[in-house]
């Protein structure tokens, strides 16, 4: 059984339930086992004497060498190998996060991963493919702080069986003025960060509602797809989208689709087949949120 | 008309499909591509794929779908249409 002791992942290391993933961390840098004790809290964890089979061996490592000794630097390491050069020390968080998103999108090829996020409520699920910028992720965490259920921030994961999505609840990462933006509208949320000077600017992460990842086993059931658009003071607007054009948009989000040939197409069509499509334009987050109740309240 | 190619749709082993109000999207097993047509493409290969016809079956068969006269002009854009789909190996002769 899981222990709910706040997770440690400084060596040896510990195992991390990350919805139907199993990721073994080892984080040499203190500063970001701090972080991810935080984030992690409500995760399930094991001791790395624990017998449980790893998807994923993860480490956050000082990098060897003389260089080690002229600044303080994190690499990410991934079942040995090494992906990426290394960050500060400072960024390690941001290293994991990111490293674990492409870990999962490189590995889960028993899904059809796409680059969305999705969120639930009373049993329907809205898919946000939208590309960075877009203001997915802000309006992602808008939601759930107010009742929706985080499926996936990053990356949505949809069963070839039966077109099901997987939870794989985790921080949510936000860019730039999201950040200040998130603070005023979940002032009780838990963040870590922000982390400045980074490829997209100034990151930070958002805790994921506890009940969210409580609920992490159960599969959700996709009833929309929206494409979002943050435009500074702009009046709510969500107009219907056609479907050929969404499905060609969400091929363009789906990590592994040539992968899976016929199978892929189908599970794309079928999940553009049971969900109403729509364009949203927002520029206000609790216009978002209105609009995305309004939705949910709808006839199922 | 006799001398006319008879046209279908290819084989389904190789092709999967959805057709929706703004326009058809056609995966070829062959290529493993996607392709996205127009609305009106979209009828042309729903009417191939109930019937294989001939172009000159086929203009009035579209001409009563899309209710419109089946002129040369609608003539002209089917012929078009074939073309396209011939050149994706979607729509080929059956006899």
């Amino acid at each position: 059984m899981a222990e709910v002791a706040a997770p440690n992942f400084a060596p040896p290391g510990r195992y991390l339930g990350v919805g139907p993933f199993v990721v073994f961390l080892r984080a040499e840098l203190p500063d970001a086992d701090a972080a991810l004790g935080a984030l992690y809290a409500d995760f399930p964890t094991w001791p790395a004497d624990a017998e449980i089979f790893a998807d994923f061996h993860i480490g956050l490592e000082r990098p060897h060498g003389l260089r080690r000794w002229l600044r303080r630097q994190v690499l990410f390491s991934y079942d040995g190998e090494r992906p990426y050069k290394p960050l500060k020390a400072g960024h390690a968080l941001l290293m994991f996060e990111g490293g674990l998103n492409w870990t999962i999108a490189e590995n889960a090829n028993f899904f059809l991963v796409l680059h969305a996020a999705s969120i639930e409520r009373d049993g329907r699920t809205a898919v946000l493919p939208a590309p960075s910028g877009s203001g997915k992720s802000t309006l992602c965490a808008a939601l759930v702080s107010r009742g929706w259920r985080l499926i996936s921030d990053e990356t949505t994961l949809i069963s070839l069986a039966d077109g099901t999505i997987s939870a794989v609840s985790r921080p949510i990462s936000l860019k730039n003025e999201s950040i200040e933006a998130i603070r005023r509208f979940v002032p009780d949320g838990v963040f870590a960060g922000p982390f400045s000077g980074t490829e997209k600017g100034t990151v930070a992460f958002l805790k994921p509602p506890a009940d969210s990842v409580r609920r992490v086993g159960e599969p959700a059931v996709p009833a929309w797809i929206v494409m979002p658009k943050f435009a500074r003071h702009a009046a709510p607007l969500l107009t219907g989208r056609g479907k050929a054009d969404t499905f060609m948009a969400i091929t363009e989000s789906a990590y592994n689709l040539d992968l899976f040939g016929r199978a892929g197409f189908e599970t794309l069509a079928t999940l553009v087949d049971r969900c109403d499509c729509y364009d949203f334009v927002y520029g206000e987050l609790e216009d978002g949120v209105a609009i995305f109740d309004k939705i949910a309240a709808g006839p199922g | 008309m006799a001398g006319e190619p008879i046209w279908g749709i290819g084989d389904p082993e190789d092709l999967a499909w959805r057709q929706w109000d703004d326009g058809l999207v056609v995966y070829d097993a062959r290529s493993d591509q996607i392709n996205r047509f127009d609305p009106i493409t979209g009828e042309v290969f729903d009417e191939l794929q109930a019937e294989p016809r001939r172009l000159g079956d086929l203009v009035p068969a579209m001409a009563e779908r899309l209710g419109v006269v089946a002129d040369n002009e609608l003539k002209d854009l089917v012929a078009e249409i074939l073309r396209i789909l011939c050149a994706e190996n979607i729509a080929v002769p059956v006899g």
